[in-house]
């Protein structure tokens, strides 16, 4: 390596790349939104790996070699007495530490801002790492190859994605399955063990193989070959190139089908076999490997009645039937009321995280609630349904629980307003009141009123038709709204929610004596704003020690304010007024949610004391 | 063979079908200015890269500053200066940034000497080499190899492009340089004027073959225009380069008897160079 040509380099490419890495780091930011909410750790980072690592790594070579041949400045480089293969291999370090050294700020950035909310250990971080350097490495070879191909570069890029393309679409290979690609697997997103070690070889290999070729590229004939491709197309080339990626585009378009992902899988995890669906949750040291198995078959058994009462069908994308992958992953330093599903993009399947310790029957019921999500291609979550699904499937998850079916309706009691058709028809509203805890537990009265009404077989046929996968023609227009549905069946929601509020009242009469454990709490919400400060929001607490304000920034189109996070407040724990600043930069007239809530020992969950809509001022 | 600076051997060297230098052998000498003439595409530049080591030759034998070489060594480079025919440098840089950059390659370099050159060749040191005009630009190329202070000098058609006030500046300068320091300077170029105002030997290349080496004098010595109003049927020893011009031996000239009527005259480079340039074109054409 050739420090006064390293110089020179970082010279006259530093700010180049480096506004190219800070735009990265921008976007990395949305990429771990992305990813936070997919619930994979890192899977913000890799995405951020697979597409703008690998961007930078094409700038990078454009910058090195590209434009040294095509500005014909190597001619003074060859003049002066440095060895040409000196300067490849400076060129090429160079590029290689820049691609890796982004890639390792990216990984430290997320591991960090990971760390804030859960435990990750050092190990699997550092396997993330490893593996996310391995397939930058053999990224920045294929680019610094390609950019020794000069005006051809483009093509074999264009070469390489429709190959990778063409290989997932009509070869119905899995990313696990393709060389490099395989090294940010779904596995290695979540910090799950290192990526086998074929794979690294499979990567090292190639990079080698491409460091070669440009080597070559740049050695042999005296550099005449990369000078001679370093000059432009001709307009023969060019109009070539085009009817060549046009040609491609259509064969690639003939020949796809769309794959067929593979279920998720993990090696070190307990699996069941269910009638419909296979079971896995990965092992941990909180848990022994007998309750390991006991979750595996409760969820299974969930699972099975669920498909069987409501005759749900999964189907891949190609139209095949599909069985229903679910997996769970115990994982430390979650909240144990929060339950996150993460997003795969390279399997099939429904993968849950959640703390060791989180309540089984919400586990459960949260299985329940995404496999119907699914099957229904998201159609459940409709609001003119929703409160039908989370009844159901907490209804369905405590079924064979009767201290949690006790504690559900001891929530339901402590409910303290009426219940009207608004409550029940609009249901993200009422989600957001009340909290999720207070809310479920409005859901399962719902849905268990309307069994004893209907009884459990027409409620049944009731919820197969509004959970069933949705007609994919022109039908799908007519479809019978469920209010209707309900009415036909003779269960209007104006008579669901009258009956469901005498219940309540019946309830909280014949549990008063348990209600009144429950101390008397309000709470008060204001947004302000200073210029020096930004965006605050202040909670006036009344009758409760301990509680946490949260909230979330609503966007133009945002419905449902989820996630919600937790804002740092300033005050005694026990104090009445809190002042917590929202660590984000929101403009004036910026709309937010918070709200605060309090754990309730007698109903052993946060309960909602207080929620409101700002608009910041 | 003893005092000379460049030396090459029947070098060869193809690209794809072209054969660019086709058995090239020439000698320059330590301490001249070797001017090296060719028309474009004759092998000129070929040869100047050859003796940088930036083409490899396919045949042939080299020798550099008294070295026989198989390959041009980063040692050796180090002590020969090179003005390319583009002067082809990072357009971002200033003179000033060009000299460090460069600096860091030659451990014999003199920046005090680089200041110098840039001064007495008027380059301004803070201007970016893409603000500056193509003389300018050539003169600092001059100066970037010289500042090394290399005992060898290699110039390739430096002054292409420039206009005749710049070139003839710019051939001063090198004739200057080489008399203060006795250096071996060899200059290429298809402008004859530029090279017989300063060169004390010259070598022809045509189609990569060299057609002549020698001094002026003896050069202009043994080409001659013959006119005639017969058919010329010279002594043994004549040969015809193109048309009516004739070479021979300078002693042939002297004795040879010629029909009542021709005219003999003598021809200046730029003639000769004509003469030998068609005179290759014509063979070439016959083959």
């Amino acid at each position: 390596m050739s420090l006064a040509l390293a110089r020179k380099e970082l010279r006259e490419h530093g700010l180049v790349l480096l506004v190219s890495a800070l735009f990265s780091f921008v976007a990395l930011i949305g990429f771990v939104v992305i990813g936070e909410e997919s619930g994979g750790r890192f899977a913000g980072l890799k995405s951020f790996s697979m597409s703008l690592g690998v961007l930078n790594a094409l700038v990078a070579a454009n910058r090195l070699f590209v434009r040294e041949y095509a500005g014909r400045t190597q001619l003074f480089l060859e003049v002066l007495p440095i060895a040409r293969s000196r300067v490849f291999a400076t060129k090429w370090l160079l590029g290689a530490l820049w691609s890796c050294a982004l890639v390792t700020v990216a990984w430290a950035l997320v591991l960090r801002h990971q760390q804030k909310t859960e435990v990750i250990a050092l190990r699997d971080a550092l396997h993330v790492l490893s593996a996310t350097l391995m397939f930058t490495t053999a990224a920045w070879a294929f680019a610094a190859m390609a950019g020794m191909l000069g005006r051809h570069r483009y093509t074999v890029w264009i070469a390489l994605l429709i190959t990778i393309a063409i290989a997932l679409d009509a070869g119905n290979l899995s990313p696990d399955e393709i060389p490099v690609v395989n090294l940010l697997s779904d596995r290695v997103a979540m910090a799950r063990g290192s990526a086998p070690w074929a794979s690294f070889a499979w990567a090292g290999a190639l990079a080698l193989l491409f460091a070669g070729t440009a080597a070559a590229l740049a050695l042999i004939g005296s550099g005449a070959i990369a000078s001679t491709l370093s000059r432009r197309m001709t307009a023969r080339e060019r109009v070539f190139m085009l009817a060549s990626v046009l040609v491609a585009g259509f064969v690639y378009s003939a020949v796809t089908d769309q794959r067929q992902k593979p279920a998720f899988k993990v090696a070190d995890a307990t699996y069941v076999a269910g009638k419909h669906a296979q079971i896995g949750v990965m092992a941990t040291e909180d848990m022994a490997s007998e309750q390991l198995l006991a979750l595996c078959r409760l969820i299974a058994g969930d699972v099975d009645a669920v498909i069987e009462a409501l005759g749900l069908v999964h189907e891949a994308p190609d139209g095949a039937r599909a069985e229903p992958a679910i997996f769970v992953m115990p994982q430390q330093g979650l909240d144990r009321t929060v339950i996150e599903r993460a997003s795969l993009s390279d399997h099939n399947g429904i993968v849950l995280r959640a703390a060791p310790n989180v309540p089984q029957p919400a586990l459960r019921a949260e299985v329940l609630h995404e496999l119907i999500n699914d099957a229904s291609l998201h159609r459940a979550l409709r609001e003119d349904r929703h409160v039908l699904l989370d009844g159901y499937v907490l209804a369905m998850a405590t079924r064979d629980d009767a201290k949690a079916r006790e504690l559900t309706w001891l929530r339901f009691a402590s409910l303290a307003s009426p219940v009207d058709e608004a409550r029940l028809a609009r249901w993200e509203e009422t989600m957001e009141q009340l909290g999720s805890c207070i809310a479920d537990a409005l859901a399962f009265a719902t849905v268990e009123v309307a069994t004893e009404v209907l009884g459990r077989a027409r409620l049944q046929v009731l919820l197969r038709s509004l959970f069933r996968r949705p007609l994919d023609d022109v039908r799908v227009l007519f479809e019978e709204r469920p209010a209707a549905q309900l009415a036909r069946a003779g269960l209007p929601w104006p008579e669901l929610a009258r009956r469901v509020e005498a219940r309540r009242v019946e309830l909280r009469a014949r549990l008063a004596a348990q209600l009144a454990a429950i101390p008397a709490r309000k709470a008060r919400i204001e947004a302000s704003r200073s210029p020096t400060r930004g965006a605050s929001v202040q909670a006036h607490v009344e009758g409760a020690v301990a509680y946490r304000v949260m909230y979330a920034a609503l966007g133009a189109w945002t419905s449902l304010p989820q996630p919600l996070a937790r804002l740092d407040v300033r005050g005694a724990h026990d104090a009445k007024v809190v002042t917590g600043t929202v660590p984000i930069s929101l403009p004036k007239r910026s709309r937010l949610f918070a709200a605060v809530d309090v754990e309730e020992p007698v109903l052993q969950c946060p309960v909602r004391i207080a929620s409101k809509r700002l608009v910041l001022p | 063979m003893a005092g000379e600076a460049i030396g090459l051997s029947d070098v060869r060297r193809k690209f794809g079908r072209v054969r660019a230098l086709d058995g090239v052998t020439l000698s320059a000498r330590a301490g001249e200015v070797y001017g090296f003439l060719g028309r474009n595409g004759a092998g000129k530049t070929t040869t100047l890269r050859v003796l940088m080591g930036i083409v490899q030759p396919d045949a042939g034998e080299i020798s550099l500053l008294g070295e026989r070489v198989k390959k041009v060594s980063i040692e050796l480079k180090r002590r020969i200066g090179y003005v390319s025919q583009e002067q082809v440098f990072y357009p971002w840089m200033t003179a000033a940034q060009l000299g460090r950059f460069v600096a860091a390659f030659y451990p014999t370099w003199d920046g005090v000497e680089y200041a110098r050159l840039l001064k007495v060749l008027d380059v301004p040191d803070n201007r970016r080499a893409v603000e500056l005009s193509g003389g300018t630009r050539t003169k600092l190329g001059l100066a970037l190899a010289l500042a090394p202070r290399p005992p060898l000098l290699l110039l390739d058609e430096p002054t292409t492009g420039l206009d005749p006030v710049a070139r003839a500046e710019f051939s001063e300068l090198v004739a200057q340089m080489v008399r203060e320091r006795g250096i071996t300077a060899f200059l290429s170029s298809h402008l004859v004027d530029e090279v017989q105002d300063i060169a004390d030997r010259v070598g022809i290349i045509q189609a990569g073959r060299m057609s002549f080496e020698g001094e002026v004098p003896v050069l202009r010595a043994r080409v001659r225009r013959v006119r005639s109003a017969e058919p010329l049927a010279p002594s043994p020893g004549f040969s015809r380069v193109h048309g009516e011009i004739w070479q021979a031996a300078p002693e042939l000239w002297a004795v040879e008897l010629w029909p009542p009527g021709t005219e003999v005259q003598a021809l200046s480079l730029e003639d000769i160079f004509v003469a030998f340039a068609r005179g290759g074109a014509s063979q070439d054409s016959n083959a």
